[in-house]
This record gives structure tokens, C-alpha cells and sequence, in this order.
């Protein structure tokens, strides 16, 4: 399945970067079928141990990631994105590192360093 | 499911680079990473932060190798520098000037906000910050970062926070994987 072999791996590094750094918090970002590795990474991991996470075009836009309050995780889904939603746009699935900006401020308050 | 047969055809569509786009591509970062195929990573030219790399800093028309040479599987170090910082002199002194010169090669760009297409802060245990990013880039992205997404989210955090941003991408094939034909079970399963 798709972003299936991503999952794992993924969760091991966030254990690894807690373990390195215990007072670091960490926060996770996945586009298109990395979303999903986000996913499946984040129902491996702990309640807490992830601070905040953003999707960009993510198939599995109504699900949540993991544990992680709703308050924390921003989906990105540009309008007429097929993979996100109904769209028909595959152009619009390519237009998210417009959001960089707006994410990276999302993921600074989520994880408050603000 | 749809999304699944959706996602498949816009990474097919777009792994057939046309004339133009390969044109467009910059050196590189067509280089291999642990993704198949140039698809999606053709496109990066396409984007403000990678069309900007060859763009006209003197002497850093090396950069797109350097930000491109770390691969999938995590960096294996900068490939030589060809002297855009000169280097006609000495021999046991240059591979350690050419380092020096490549980490301040590096540092530039980052001080220019191009994010590299690799990280992997957390893997070689860079030091502790006070966040953690980790990123799953999308099908067919090359480094373990991508282009589209990783690097300017990385870059942004880092300015937000001055610097305090420990940064690693996640090393997976991320390859266009639909198995076709596609099992009974899913075809019944259509909406």
C-alpha cells in the first residue's frame, strides 16, 4: 500500500530524535503519499510525543494522525486537488510550497515556541 | 481508492517529462536519490526556491551539486567542489580547504533560504534543538526531502525560530506503486 513503507521508519526517527533529545519537540510534515507515511507513522507512536503535524494533499485527509489533537494538525488540500478530494486539477496537487510559510507558522505555534 | 488511482495518474502523467521541462532541469538535482524516476523532480525547476539555485550568485553556479549530492540514503558528503572558490594550489591542503569551502558554500545557501533536498539532522545525531522537524516527501521527490514542500517548510521554520530547527526527511522509495491489475477486492470496493 502506499506510504506503507515510510510508516516505521518515520516513527523511529521521531524515537530516535526523543531519545537524542529528550526536551526536543518534534513535529511532523508529509506531502502527497508522504501524508500518509505521516499516518501510518503517527498510529505507532505515543499520545505526546509528536507536537504538531501538516499535511499537504493528503488521501487520508479525514483521518486523524494518530493520537494527536485535532487542534495540532493542519491539512493542506489545494481546491481541485484529485488526490485530496474530488477535484479534477492535477496541477493544483503541485501548488503547496506556496504554504510553506503558513505551515511553518502553524507547526511553531503547535509545538509552542511562539 | 480514488485518490490512490488519482495520485497514480497525476504522478504518471507526470514522470513523462516533455521537451520543456527537461530543458529546464538543473544540474544536479537530476542527479539519483532514493526515488524512482525524475517525474515529479523535473517539475522542482518549476518552483520559486529550486529555480532561483542557478540564478546569478558568482561563483556559486556549483550549488545545485552541492544541495543535490546527498541521495536517498542519507548524505554521503558533498561531491568535490570544482573550485568555484579557486583551488589551484597545494595539494595536502586542498581537500581540507575544499571542505571548508564547501560548508561555507553551504551556509550561503542557507542564508539565501534554499533548503536542501536532503537532511538528516536527526540521523547523524547534528545536536539537540529545540524542534524537530520530520518530513515525508511525495511520489517520486527525489532526496529525502523532496522539492515542493520539505525544504521552504524547513527553511520557514528556521527563520521563525532563528535557527532552532532540527531537520530530517524520511528515507523511503516514495515510488508510484500501482500494481496493475488491480486485485478483485478493490475493484468491487468502488464507490
Amino acid at each position: 500500500m502506499l506510504g506503507a513503507a515510510g510508516g516505521p521508519k518515520m516513527a523511529s526517527l521521531v524515537q530516535q530524535a526523543l531519545k537524542q533529545c529528550p526536551k526536543t519537540k518534534v513535529v511532523l510534515g508529509g506531502y502527497s503519499q508522504g501524508a500518509m507515511v505521516v499516518h501510518n507513522a503517527a498510529n505507532k507512536l505515543e499520545a505526546g510525543q509528536i507536537s504538531g503535524a501538516v499535511l499537504f494533499g493528503d488521501p487520508l485527509k479525514a483521518q486523524a494522525v494518530g493520537k494527536l489533537d485535532k487542534s495540532k494538525t493542519k491539512e493542506f488540500c489545494a481546491l481541485g486537488d484529485p488526490v485530496c478530494e474530488n477535484g479534477f486539477n492535477g496541477m493544483a496537487h503541485l501548488t503547496y510550497g506556496g504554504k510553506a510559510e503558513e505551515a511553518a507558522q502553524f507547526l511553531v505555534q503547535a509545538a509552542g515556541l511562539s | 481508492m480514488k485518490a490512490v488511482i488519482a495520485l497514480s495518474l497525476v504522478t504518471a502523467a507526470l514522470a513523462a517529462p516533455t521537451k520543456t521541462v527537461e530543458s529546464r532541469q538543473l544540474p544536479g538535482l537530476g542527479g539519483s536519490g532514493s526515488s524512482t524516476g525524475g517525474g515529479l523532480g523535473s517539475l522542482a525547476s518549476l518552483f520559486p526556491i529550486p529555480t532561483t539555485l542557478s540564478g546569478g550568485l558568482p561563483g556559486l553556479s556549483n550549488l545545485p551539486n552541492l544541495l543535490g549530492g546527498g541521495g536517498g540514503g542519507g548524505s554521503e558528503g558533498l561531491p568535490e567542489l570544482s573550485s568555484p572558490l579557486g583551488g589551484g594550489s597545494g595539494g595536502s591542503s586542498l581537500s581540507s580547504r575544499s571542505d571548508e569551502a564547501t560548508k561555507a558554500i553551504v551556509e550561503t545557501a542557507k542564508r539565501a533560504g534554499l533548503g536542501s533536498i536532503t537532511e538528516n539532522d536527526v540521523a547523524s545525531n547534528k545536536g539537540c534543538k529545540e524542534l524537530t522537524f520530520i518530513f515525508a516527501r511525495g511520489t517520486t521527490e527525489m532526496g529525502n526531502m523532496g522539492s515542493v514542500v520539505g525544504p521552504p517548510l524547513a527553511q520557514n521554520l528556521n527563520s521563525l525560530t532563528g535557527n532552532k530547527v532540527a531537520v530530517q526527511g524520511v528515507d523511503y522509495p516514495a515510488s508510484a506503486e500501482v500494481r496493475l491489475p488491480l486485485p478483485p477486492s478493490l475493484i468491487s470496493a468502488r464507490p
